[in-house]
């Protein structure tokens, strides 16, 4: 077994190793870990956490890639745990949970019908003994569910500390969780959930694997944006004067070019140099991650600008205060007040910013894929799933599956990221609008 | 008029030089956009690759390139003629020819033929007639709901309706086009799925359109503009307010809505200008006509006059709404005056 | 018989977690003022502002209030009493008033509200109300902003939208605290002219015992929320029963400095600090506001030198300049036979430190105290950058060293205070400004800080300039004054030449204004 290491899965592993570290010194510092608990303290505010905290831990297992010695195919963590899905050679569409296919067609014996899934069990022939089974088997998953669940509890009570009353909603949410995967363990071999696309292709697992790349966008591209935007915004704001001046050109120009233009023109860019280079990647997966990767930080360079006029704002006031009055007094050196006084008191807009990004960019892949300067045809993405599903709606029965999927679940991690930046900026921002 | 003109001397000259200094400090801004829109398409496509694209036929001589060449003006070096001598060595280029009738609001030709100019006359009446709407009808909607909500501060229904905005949105733009085409036009037949109609007829057209934009917004607006009055709702005068007398609701309309136009019209003001261009996506998913469209066309033939004509006017128009958000901020609040 | 025009009895205010008001009870009579008392954090502020129920939503109360045999403790029928009955003015009038209506707009809105006069007739009445609190009656300030005008203005025009109304009784939560000392006088004598002529009822908020000494009938002290005297002002003043009230009204000592100093160690020449007014298309600089405009002044060793000012005088701008933190526009100032613009940033930060005025904002709210403290140490005195000498300094400012491993906002005023001071002393310099180095603190807590200076002054030499508009701790602590109206020095010399006799007529006013 080797193992493949994509650029995007080494920076959303560091990416992950960074904010345990952040967990480590929060927990460390008493003024920001009365803030952490606030935020959590808000049911609502947990449960979409945990939501969240799901769904980074998928596409995690999504990032680790290898091969296995004797084939040539490279799987992740998560291709392995779907295999049954992956592997099962449908040919075209069917609707979610069924065990034949969507349209009849001329079958081996002359006449027209449905032909049956390969993955679903043989014996299954008619709706009754469909639902019949279906049934069974979300019974047993119920059952497992509420054993793993009794066995979290028991845990949890015995050695930490945490209350089990309080957190009412964020148990249910774990419950759900819980039953959710079981369920899904014990249907896969058998079925395909959401039912297959055009090509055959599990469209549960096509929605699955697309959410690392919403993770990716989402995540990685505020991650490229936070350097240019902290460190020009505090000098903007610290310098003033013809530092000030020529800052405030650079962002006013490139916000000045109309967004989308601007990322089309770079993607075509990009287009051109990869299509040049063709041959120096190794696989298409490679190639494909590569432009995933330069799309985040194409979109990046688009958006570094507004949390840049943010924190040029916030350090405009906060040199004006007398700390910072004070240490100029004493000598401090310019850098070292950037990075002591002003730095640490603005990163309450850079947390802000990260979470409340976070749901719009996921949004706009969809919206990129559709101008035509999305990722690549070939990575799976829910923009990728909704381009291809919108035409389907036209068809005669409404395939309406794959487009349902897509929304769905790009809509419940967008909904749960909503959620917990709501409850973030009410406890980080000293305005905040609601009584926190 | 001229004894307004007269009273208000001093203000307007104060006004206008306040205008011509922004006018002039713009200038280095279009610079740079036209540079960096230069810069980037270039490196995409050489001249010599544009002539390809754009003859389009499988076998193009080297002869056919140099023509067409010649006759778009692309024969020349980018940006600097060791050939010429003088001012002619930053004149005679690609960069300086091409970008000189930009700054006269020329747009020239596109690269297939196309007059820019009188296309962009043209397709700007349907943009407008669906921007227009779409904003009008979206700033009352969500200053309503905003207002609504901010009456019920405090209440369970608030808390709930806080909810539901959030997960407005959280849905996907693309869900409400995609559905309403299908449902509303597609099912129930209310209106045309998409195209459009000049003159009195487009009001069909665009209402499906201008609908699904409004709802599409409704979360993030109201949000936004209910906490633009909830940090008006807790200043001290309000609070003087009521000491006066005066009933949570009057509070609200007469002092909290008025004092909120202020930051209402800093956010509001700026993207007047730009409704010029037209949304990109709506325009696209409805058929219509418009600059936006005209744009995505553009990017996708790859049609670099054209794409360098919209980012041109697209930046002008920012600049212009940058500089209505000040004058306006002038207007309304009393404490400011041109510096 | 005084008749009994409010009646608050067993009032209590309570967050979620504590009460701050505890069962408090006491009643206004017609035609009286009653002063409520208390340094900040007492409670009175809320309990005014729980009489018309204006809360904050977090605050619950409990308990009656009566107006005129109305329960006022229904939140519905408050509505009734607000601005007709009972009016409210608030400390603060800048923000205040809504800054978009013009003064006569807003009066007329109370108007408007409470009477059935007509459009016309309202405008006329405004300007009948101007004319009683003393505002110009014209149309022109009739359609001023409160940005144009001044503090002691806009407080007249809160004071114009009470008595539109009709109320009979106003809740006057410190109507002067934020206005200059000349300005107090002239509207509290208003506010007395008013119950005179009137029969106002005035239920005042204040901190400020010079104001109840002038305006009050009667006297309640309030501490951390519970009432704890409530007598006749004559009888409060001379026989004050708690222990807490003779802290309060002890006032400042004579000065008793000894007049034996050093060498000049700071000199200004001349010194003029100008901005500049730049107007016209190409921003053509047309004019300069001349914040500080000529002054000399000398300060020797062993020497405190007072610069006395309200504010926008220019005071804070010179402090600011000799700190270097303005450039001259013109002039000199030197530090022994060296201008201070050629000394380097740590040489004359060693010898020249500076005590803010901002308490608060004096320490970076995510840093310790001791790592505030030990970033100046590391820069400038490195090697006693250590726990140990941290120690010393805090018991210096008569401090308990543990206070060092807290955040700012864990410490009261007064400390933080006592901490800025230690900071400054940390270095050893040899002068130290203080910009207002009292204002934000509680009667009895100024003279500690005061003396905290003056030991501090003893034992290791220091000289101070101090920046203040108080000028009744200029008698007490400086030797030298110099008194600031708009840039120009009005006076400079000896502290008891010029308060024995004041040549100029604003020295005097400012002297006058003194309530003691």
């Amino acid at each position: 077994m080797t193992f493949i290491w994509l650029w995007t899965d080494f920076l959303l592993w560091v990416l992950f190793a960074l904010s345990m570290i952040a967990v480590v010194k929060i927990r460390g510092n008493e003024l920001l870990s009365q803030k952490w608990q606030k935020i959590f303290a808000q049911p609502l505010a947990l449960s979409a956490f945990i939501v969240f905290a799901f769904y980074i831990l998928i596409g995690l297992s999504d990032s680790i890639h290898f091969r296995l010695d004797n084939n040539t195919t490279t799987y992740s963590v998560l291709d392995r745990a779907l295999l049954p899905a992956l592997e099962a050679e449908e040919k075209t569409y069917s609707t979610p949970l069924n065990f034949e296919q969507f349209s009849k067609e001329y079958l081996d014996n002359g006449l027209r019908g449905r032909v049956h899934l390969n993955l679903v069990s043989a014996e299954i022939t008619n709706a009754s003994d469909n639902t019949k089974n279906l049934l069974s088997i979300s019974a047993n998953a119920l059952f497992y569910a509420v054993s793993i669940f009794v066995v979290f509890i028991l845990f949890l009570a015995k050695f930490t500390a945490i209350n089990t009353k309080n957190n009412r909603s964020a148990f249910v949410t774990i419950f759900a969780l819980i039953f959710f995967c079981t369920w899904v363990v014990l249907l896969m071999p058998n079925y395909h959930i959401l039912g297959t696309d055009k090509a055959g292709i599990d469209v549960f697992y096509k929605a699955v694997k697309s959410i690392r790349t919403g993770m990716i966008f989402g995540l990685l591209t505020t991650l490229l944006a936070l350097p240019p935007a902290i460190i020009l915004g505090l000098m903007a704001g610290y310098f003033k004067g013809k530092t000030d001046d020529v800052i405030q050109y650079i962002y006013t120009t490139i916000n000045a070019i109309p967004g989308i233009l601007l990322i089309a023109a770079l993607v075509l860019i990009l287009q051109v140099y990869m299509d040049e280079h063709a041959s120096d990647y190794a696989s298409a997966l490679e190639r494909s991650d590569l432009k995933l990767l330069l799309l985040c930080v194409i979109l990046a360079l688009t958006s570094w600008t507004g949390l840049c006029r943010l924190i040029r704002a916030e350090t405009l006031k906060l040199s004006e205060l007398e700390f910072v009055q004070a240490a100029k007094v004493f000598g401090v050196s310019n850098i070292k007040i950037l990075f002591n006084h002003l730095m640490p008191n603005v990163m309450h807009l850079v947390l802000i910013s990260i979470v409340l990004d976070f749901s719009g960019l996921v949004l706009i892949e969809a919206v990129l894929s559709y101008v035509g300067v999305g990722v690549d045809a070939t990575t799976m993405s829910w923009g990728n799933m909704i381009n291809a599903a919108r035409l389907e709606l036209s068809t005669d029965p409404v395939v309406w599956w794959p487009l349902a999927s897509s929304f769905i679940f790009m809509f419940i991690l967008v909904l749960s990221a909503n959620l917990f930046a709501d409850r973030v900026r009410q406890v980080f921002d000293p305005k905040g609008d609601d009584n926190a | 008029m001229l004894a307004f003109l007269l009273l208000n001397l001093d203000k307007i000259t104060k006004m206008w030089t306040y205008i011509l200094r922004r006018a002039l400090y713009s200038i280095p801004i279009l610079l740079g956009v036209n540079l960096i829109t230069f810069l980037l398409f270039f490196m995409v496509n050489t001249p010599d690759d544009m002539a390809r694209i754009q003859l389009g036929a499988k076998h193009v001589t080297q002869a056919d390139i140099h023509t067409w060449k010649e006759e778009k003006g692309y024969n020349k070096p980018l940006f600097v003629n060791t050939d010429q001598s003088g001012a002619a060595i930053l004149t005679d280029t690609i960069f300086y020819q091409k970008s000189i009738p930009l700054f006269q609001l020329d747009f020239g030709h596109s690269d297939s033929g196309r007059n820019i100019n009188k296309d962009i006359n043209e397709r700007m009446w349907p943009s407008l007639a669906l921007a227009i709407p779409s904003f009008i009808i979206a700033l009352i909607t969500n200053i309503v709901f905003a207002m609504w909500m901010v009456m019920l501060l405090g209440t369970k229904l608030e808390r709930m309706s806080l909810i539901f905005t959030v997960a407005l949105m959280s849905i996907s733009g693309l869900f409400y086009i995609i559905i309403g085409q299908k449902i509303v036009a597609g099912m129930w037949h209310w209106f045309p799925v998409s195209g459009y109609q000049d003159g009195f007829e487009s009001w069909r057209f665009v209402m499906l359109p201008v609908l699904i934009g409004v709802v599409a917004g409704l979360g993030a607006g109201v949000r936004w503009y209910r906490s633009i009055f909830l940090e008006e709702i807790n200043k001290p005068y309000v609070n003087t307010a009521r000491a006066k007398g005066l009933s949570e609701q009057q509070v609200l309309f007469k002092h909290v809505l008025k004092n909120a136009m202020i930051p209402i019209l800093t956010g509001v003001v700026v993207v007047i200008p730009s409704l010029f261009m037209g949304s990109l996506i709506m325009e696209s998913f409805f058929s219509i006509p418009g600059l936006g469209s005209y744009t995505i066309d553009a990017i996708n033939s790859q049609d670099f006059a054209i794409v360098r004509a919209m980012v041109f006017l697209g930046s002008i128009l920012y600049i212009v709404g940058l500089l209505l958000t000040d004058i306006s901020y002038t207007w309304v609040d009393p404490r400011v005056k041109f510096k | 018989m005084p008749k009994t025009l409010l009646s608050v009895e067993n009032l209590s205010i309570f967050t979620k977690s504590q009460k701050i008001v505890n069962n408090i009870s006491f009643s206004i009579n017609e035609g009286e003022i009653f002063a409520l008392v208390g340094e900040s954090g007492s409670g009175k502020s809320l309990t005014a502002l729980s009489i018309v129920d204006l809360l904050a939503k977090n605050l619950k109360k409990s308990g009656n209030i009566t107006y005129q045999d109305a329960d006022l403790s229904h939140s519905q029928n408050i509505q009734n009493f607000r601005g007709s009955e009972i009016a409210f003015i608030f400390q603060d009038p800048t923000n205040s008033l809504n800054p978009i209506m013009t003064i006569g707009e807003q009066v007329d809105e109370a108007l408007a509200l409470h009477t059935n006069l007509a459009k016309k007739q309202r405008k006329s009445r405004v300007l009948d109300l101007f004319d009683q609190v003393d505002l110009d009656t014209s149309m022109q300030m009739y359609a001023r902003y409160p940005h144009q005008v001044s503090g002691g203005q806009k407080q007249r025009v809160m004071i114009a939208c009470a008595l539109a109304g009709g109320a009979k009784l106003l809740i006057a939560d410190e109507p002067t605290t934020a206005l200059d000392v000349t300005t107090q006088k002239q509207v509290l004598e208003l506010l007395l002219e008013l119950r005179k002529n009137q029969k106002l009822s005035i239920l005042l908020i204040t901190h400020d015992l010079s104001v109840v000494k002038l305006m009050a009938d009667r006297v309640a002290v309030m501490r951390q929320g519970d009432i704890i005297e409530n007598r006749d002002k004559a009888e409060f003043f001379q026989n004050p029963k708690e222990q807490y009230s003779k802290e309060l009204l002890v006032s400042l000592p004579k000065g008793t400095r000894d007049q034996a100093f050093g060498d000049v160690l700071i000199k200004g020449d001349k010194v003029k600090v100008y901005f500049p007014i730049k107007t016209g298309l190409l921003q053509r600089t047309t004019d300069y506001v001349r914040a500080v405009d000529e002054i000399n002044f000398t300060l020797k060793q062993g020497q405190n030198l007072a610069i006395v000012g309200e504010s926008g005088s220019g005071k804070t701008t010179l402090a600011k300049a000799i700190m270097r933190q303005i450039d001259l526009f013109d002039g000199h100032v030197s530090m022994g036979n060296k201008a201070i613009k050629k000394y380097d940033r740590k040489s004359y930060a060693a010898k020249v430190q500076i005590v803010f005025q901002n308490v608060t904002s004096s320490f970076n709210p995510r840093m310790r105290i001791s790592q505030t403290l030990l970033e100046g140490l590391q820069a400038l005195n490195p090697a006693q950058a250590n726990a140990a000498y941290l120690a010393e300094l805090l018991q210096e400012v008569e401090l308990d060293p543990e206070l060092m491993h807290r955040y700012p906002h864990e410490l009261s005023g007064g400390q933080l205070q006592r901490l800025s001071i230690a900071r400054a002393i940390s270095v050893n310099p040899e002068v130290i400004i203080c910009d207002e180095p009292t204002s934000a603190l509680d009667a009895t807590v100024k003279v500690q800080i005061l003396d905290l200076l003056l030991r501090l002054q003893k034992e290791k030499g220091i000289s101070y300039i101090i920046i203040t508009h108080d000028i009744s701790i200029v008698d007490y602590f400086a030797d030298h004054v110099i008194v600031m109206k708009q840039g120009k020095a009005l006076e400079s010399g000896a502290t008891q030449g010029i308060l024995a006799n004041p040549h100029n007529d604003y020295t005097k006013a400012l002297l006058s204004s003194v309530l003691n």
